[in-house]
């Protein structure tokens, strides 16, 4: 509730200040597709901390899954045999920090620092640092990553809704009425808040794990899929530093580096704020390099009124 | 019985320590059969110097780690370092004594910030200093507009490029901090303390150590190591740039792991980081000599880390059970159950 006034506040502030740019379908369209990528991987890095886990290898597995595609479509395979390679490879990726972290206990985030640096590296050798473009692959897959759903014309413009935003916003709607409705799902929650407690109760711990960290490679997947269909080129350079602002998005949505807690709508308000911040700060400070700094900052207050939450919580 | 427990304690670690030297001198051995110039002095050189900032970096990490923390905002700091110095002596003409002076305090400033945030907050350390290396990044982005910084006097640039006895002044440093801390770490009291924590703070705090002073002296010693290679770094290659010393990090931390730390704390020494960082120089000078692609070394890197996280664990299994065994052979030779002899030593 907090996190949706927040919102309307920055909302409001931007829009005074800048009522011609800020309030302009166009920019509105560019804040909301840029926000569908950081939207999917901030889900995913949900359900990880749900788990009590972090993933920072999201960002290295987009570019990763991303070149492996781009160069499959332009060896001329076809385009599903392709996104089906890139899915297998997110899926080892996922399952193999799954497998290092709950199977040999290792510690999460340096388990996956080590595949950031892997994953980012193996892209880099595969495209010598170059874009991969694919000019012959199948007009269909080109065509609906920019695609848009009219849904009001006027005279001068047509309002249209993108599809990628509209894929993402639909799979983390039906996602997120699973996680809280669901009971494999809900398990979650509690191997995140007491690993001890589920496994007494009979829980396997280690599988539900490996499997969080599989659904959180999933949706890096289908990011990486939304964006090169509309990018139209694999880079190795995408997602550099997401993995944070993902991080950041969730806890300011409510979930806890502690464990048990993090909601899919919570998640979604994070993403915004985050994605309104870095507008408004382009459109009233025109300097895009401070942008990065903010990142930073908002993760550090999200972690103290996570750390403040959870005192509170422990005082009850 | 004592002596024994501690024998099968350290046998792990010297192992590796040992098993780390083997493998470094069979690369090098390799690496000069194949192509002959590898033990000359001066490739000697560029692979001592290559790695030498992350060197510096991974000695403040060793204490770090050990305190059972992480730091990752060193790789931040590096370049702030850089850049502070640069514009304290370029743009604004300060000399190099206060120039050096004022950036070094920013940067253990930077340390306090992070320890007191973690004190404060009780977070896991990896959050705090991933959040301030983000915060510092695009600080020292917006700051220099991505732009480099350059034309330090020659005074300054002594600090990198000069010689101290034929050594490059790095070296020299990197070699002062590494005895001075190692011989700190290993024999004075107060650094002691820092595998008491790392072992079990709850423990450590119970028993009156004051957890969050140490820990406090500790960020501040990793970051002031980083801002000290950042402004030799920045007199070595004459200008200053926010993108250097970028996943610097990683193979700070790579290098503490392979040195045999554990990464979850409580023990680790200089003397092993110090093989690490010179197993990670060699594995990537033999990259570079060899003529394979460099793009693979971010790979490798990633990978090595893996593996060394692996190896760590698996030491500590076998730490572990060298325990477990040597109480069991205490128990057996005090022949019987602990319940028998508490029920001995009641009576």
């Amino acid at each position: 509730m907090v996190l949706v006034l927040i919102n309307v506040i920055i909302f409001a502030i931007i829009g005074i200040a800048r009522p011609t740019a800020f309030l302009n379908w166009l920019n509105i369209k560019a804040i909301l597709s840029l926000m569908s990528y950081d939207l999917l991987l901030a889900v995913g890095i949900t359900v990880v901390l749900i788990l009590r886990g972090i993933d920072l290898s999201i960002g290295s597995v987009l570019a990763l899954t991303s070149v492996i595609m781009a160069l499959m479509m332009r060896a001329d395979m076809p385009v599903l045999p392709s996104l089906f390679a890139g899915l297998v490879l997110a899926v080892v990726c996922g399952l193999l920090n799954g497998v290092l972290i709950a199977k040999l206990q290792l510690l999460p985030f340096l388990v996956t620092l080590g595949m950031m640096s892997l994953a980012r590296g193996i892209a880099t050798v595969m495209t010598s640092g170059q874009y991969i473009s694919f000019p012959n692959t199948a007009e269909w897959f080109i065509a609906f990553g920019r695609a848009e759903i009219p849904f009001w014309k006027t005279e001068t413009m047509t309002y249209g809704f993108p599809v990628p935003l509209l894929i993402a916003l639909v799979v983390v709607a039906v996602f997120g009425y699973f996680l809280t409705n669901w009971k494999p799902m809900r398990q979650m929650f509690f191997v995140g808040q007491n690993a001890e407690a589920a496994k007494l109760a009979g829980l396997s711990v280690v599988r539900i794990t490996i499997i969080g960290y599989v659904i959180c490679a999933l949706f890096v997947w289908l990011a990486s899929v939304l964006m090169i269909s509309s990018n139209r080129i694999g880079y190795a350079n995408y997602g550099i530093a997401s993995e944070m602002r993902a991080i950041a998005a969730a806890v300011v949505g409510g979930a806890s580096f502690f464990g048990g807690s993090g909601s899919i709508p919570g998640t979604f308000l994070g993403v915004l704020m985050l994605a309104l911040i870095g507008n408004g700060f382009i459109l009233l400070a025109g300097d895009p390099n401070w942008q990065q700094a903010t990142t930073g900052l908002v993760l550090i207050l999200a972690v103290a009124v996570d750390a403040i939450r959870t005192f509170r919580e422990r005082k009850n | 019985m004592l002596t024994t427990l501690k024998k099968k304690l350290k046998t792990g670690s010297v192992l590796q320590a040992v098993g780390l030297t083997v493998i470094i001198l069979l690369i090098g051995i390799t690496m000069q059969v194949m192509n002959g110039n590898f033990l000359s002095a001066a490739n000697m050189e560029v692979m001592a110097m290559n790695l030498i900032f992350e060197g510096i970096m991974a000695i403040g990490m060793t204490f770090v780690i050990i305190g059972g923390g992480i730091d990752l905002s060193v790789s931040a700091v590096f370049p702030f370092a850089e850049i502070i110095v640069a514009k304290l002596m370029i743009e604004a003409g300060l000399p190099i004594f206060p120039a050096v002076l004022i950036t070094l305090a920013l940067c253990l400033g930077i340390g306090l910030i992070n320890a007191t945030l973690i004190n404060v907050l009780r977070v896991h350390p990896m959050v705090i200093t991933m959040g301030m290396m983000l915060t510092l990044r695009g600080i020292n982005l917006a700051i220099t507009n991505g732009k480099s910084i350059a034309g330090f006097s020659d005074d300054f640039l002594f600090l990198g490029q000069g010689t101290f006895f034929g050594i490059n002044l790095p070296i020299v440093f990197f070699l002062f901090a590494a005895i001075t801390l190692g011989y700190l770490l290993k024999n004075h009291p107060y650094f002691r303390q820092l595998y008491f924590i790392g072992g079990g703070e709850r423990a450590a705090r119970l028993s009156g150590v004051k957890v969050e002073q140490v820990k406090t002296v500790v960020y501040m010693l990793s970051a002031l190591l980083a801002g000290i290679a950042g402004i030799m770094a920045a007199a070595q290659y004459g200008a200053a740039h926010w993108s250097h010393g970028n996943l610097s990090e990683l193979k700070a931390i790579a290098a503490v792991a392979i040195g045999g730390a554990d990464v979850n704390g409580g023990s680790g020494n200089v003397f092993g980081t110090v093989l690490g960082i010179a197993f990670l120089a060699v594995v990537h000078n033999a990259f570079v000599s060899s003529g394979i692609n460099t793009f693979w070394y971010d790979a490798v890197n990633g990978l090595m880390l893996l593996i060394a996280i692996l190896f760590s664990k698996y030491i500590e299994r076998k730490n572990a059970r060298a325990v477990l065994s040597a109480k069991q052979m205490k128990l057996d030779e005090s022949g019987g159950y602990p319940k028998a002899n508490m029920a001995e030593q009641r009576a």
